[in-house]
């Protein structure tokens, strides 16, 4: 899966079930700090992510995630 | 002044409720129930109160786990009786006795008598269960540690590798592993990736000490609520909270099923998340997204629960429990979850009573999943049908059947022939009186592999709603007390 594929459907994720702006979903944006997801909420994104690309993420590596690119990559590291 | 409405009087509500109306909160614990308590309910019947949730617990002793929070709690003043420091609980495998013995050294040394080849590994269970429940204890609490947060459980193995796995890369023998877990009807072991540190914290608490009450468990409840009532916070029954009232962000009122209306400051829920997510109509107010990830988190299995009442002054009080196991393990559900097999293990508790050396109220306990009891779900108490009559019936068969062997009368006669009353309880009755979903004992089930989904944060999306009780953080008696001060301390941040 490219990284075009990824983002496309992270980002459809963010929008409908965080109610994000589509502009705010760049991959330079912070995920805490310009999306401003909080703790619970990164929960929930985590959930999205394992359950949509049906892979299994390791808590200690998402820590290290600070903006969307980095998601994608990680994810696309997964697949 | 605060003020704090909490939702449910099972132990962590009330426990929760009495700590910060001692932190000088206005409190008001609203319960649905006629009768206070959740699984601390006892019932009487025939002159005898029979307990529900409650048998034993460890660590009261000076400088153990419990007693500072029992003291904080004033709960020690009620008729606590220590269980035999030698055999505090007796596992039997297929005719075969071990002892749990009192004391980290003697629970090992115990256990090398039957298991000689496996002597060093048992040393160094006990002490991987000692540290991992004194770093858990320092974790968690409200008064020494100003960030619980802090801990960075992902990284720490005692969180990330299963109880099963740390007992399997310990011990060469198998059957040395099942006698271990033997216990651990009390925490729900069929679920292979409890993570260690929950299992460490609850056998670490036991291995210090282990008692059980002169009377029914209600009386927990009954301290706690007369405490709360006096320092001037209100405990009431037959109110069910049917909705949150939010307003910018935060619950401004509690509204029950009769239309009273609670002003809150904070609210704290001790009944299960998803039922308290259901009273937050508000959609805007809770994600669709996090709703659904905490209705799908499974649960743990229920309990079968047959209290017996004896004939008085025949059967010999066994100052232990008893833990029987027939061709099966603690870490498989086995019969637990098929309704048709026959029971293949069961707890047995003995009611001590002040003085005497007899015991006329036994309950045996056995895991029981809710798909066992589905097909009677949907019917009313006391018009389920004389098929679930007869399901309790043999099920309680079953488990008489299972301890008949170990039960020491004065006159010979055999343990099944003392009987005079039984009274069962299934999943169903336990969703009835605690509203648990599924009949769940012991709430959400945590996995080493998953922490941060099954792992609960006692806060929610909505910044003045915590939740407490055993569906957060750990679980049991024990695991709801540490968890009602870590609620404590968000609530008072």
């Amino acid at each position: 899966m490219t990284i075009e594929e990824i983002s496309e459907k992270v980002n459809t994720s963010l929008a409908e079930e965080f109610e994000i702006e589509q502009s705010l979903l760049t991959p330079d944006a912070n995920i805490k700090t310009t999306l401003k997801l909080d703790s619970l909420s990164i929960i929930d994104l985590v959930a999205i992510v394992e359950d949509t690309f049906s892979i299994k993420t390791d808590a200690q590596e998402i820590k290290k995630i600070a903006t969307l690119g980095d998601l994608y990559s990680y994810i696309q590291s997964k697949l | 002044m605060m003020q704090v409405v909490v939702i449910g009087s099972g132990l962590g509500g009330l426990e929760t409720a009495y700590i910060l109306a001692k932190h000088g909160c206005k409190v008001c614990v609203l319960e649905k129930d006629n009768v206070f308590g959740g699984a601390l309910q006892s019932f009487r019947r025939a002159g005898i109160d029979f307990d529900t949730g409650f048998h034993y617990l460890g660590g009261l002793d000076p400088g153990q786990s419990l007693h500072d929070r029992f003291d904080y709690l004033n709960l020690l003043h009620l008729p606590w009786h220590r269980l035999d420091r030698d055999c505090f609980d007796k596992i039997i495998i297929n005719g075969k006795s071990y002892v749990h013995a009192n004391g980290h050294e003697q629970f090992a040394l115990s256990l090398a008598e039957s298991f000689p080849s496996e002597k060093e590994s048992l040393l160094k269970f006990v002490g991987l269960v000692r540290q991992a429940s004194e770093r858990i204890y320092h974790g968690a609490d409200l008064f020494h540690s100003s960030n619980p947060d802090q801990a960075d459980i992902y990284s720490d193995t005692f969180y990330t590798q299963s109880a099963y796995d740390v007992l399997r890369g310990l011990f060469k023998d198998s059957l040395l592993i099942d006698v271990i877990g033997g216990s651990g009807s009390k925490i729900d072991l069929t679920n292979r990736e409890l993570p260690f540190f929950v299992f460490a914290e609850i056998y670490n608490s036991f291995i210090e000490s282990a008692w059980r009450l002169d009377g029914p468990g209600s009386l927990i409840a009954d301290s706690l609520v007369a405490d709360i009532r006096k320092m001037g916070g209100q405990v009431i029954c037959g109110q069910k909270v049917e909705r949150l009232e939010v307003k910018d962000g935060k619950v401004t009122d509690v509204v029950t099923s009769d239309g009273n209306c609670y002003r809150a400051d904070v609210v704290v829920s001790d009944i299960a998340p998803s039922l308290t997510l259901n009273l937050v109509k508000d959609t805007a107010a809770i994600r669709g997204i996090y709703r659904r990830r905490i209705e799908n988190l499974e649960l743990s299995l229920g309990m079968f629960t047959a209290n017996l009442k004896l004939v008085p002054g025949k059967l010999k009080y066994q100052n232990s429990n008893l833990f029987i196991f027939n061709n099966s393990s603690p870490w498989t559900a086995g019969a637990a979850v098929n309704g048709a097999s026959v029971a293949d293990r069961v707890m047995v508790s003995f009611r001590y009573s002040s003085g005497s050396e007899f015991c006329d109220n036994v309950d045996l306990l056995a895991p029981m999943s809710w798909d066992v009891v589905r097909q009677w779900a949907d019917t009313k108490k006391g018009h389920r049908g004389q098929d679930y009559v007869e399901f309790k019936q043999r099920k309680a068969k079953e488990l008489i059947s299972l301890a008949d062997d170990y039960m020491e009368t004065v006159d010979h006669s055999r343990f099944s022939e003392c009987i005079e009353l039984v009274s069962c309880s299934t999943p169903i009755t336990w969703t009835g009186y605690t509203q648990t979903p599924d009949g769940s004992a012991f709430g959400i089930v945590k996995k080493c592999n998953d922490l941060a989904r099954t792992m609960l944060s006692v806060n929610t999306p909505i910044q003045n709603l915590f939740y407490t009780g055993q569906n957060v953080n750990l679980h049991g008696l024990m695991g709801v007390t540490m968890t009602a001060w870590q609620t404590c301390q968000r609530v008072l941040r």
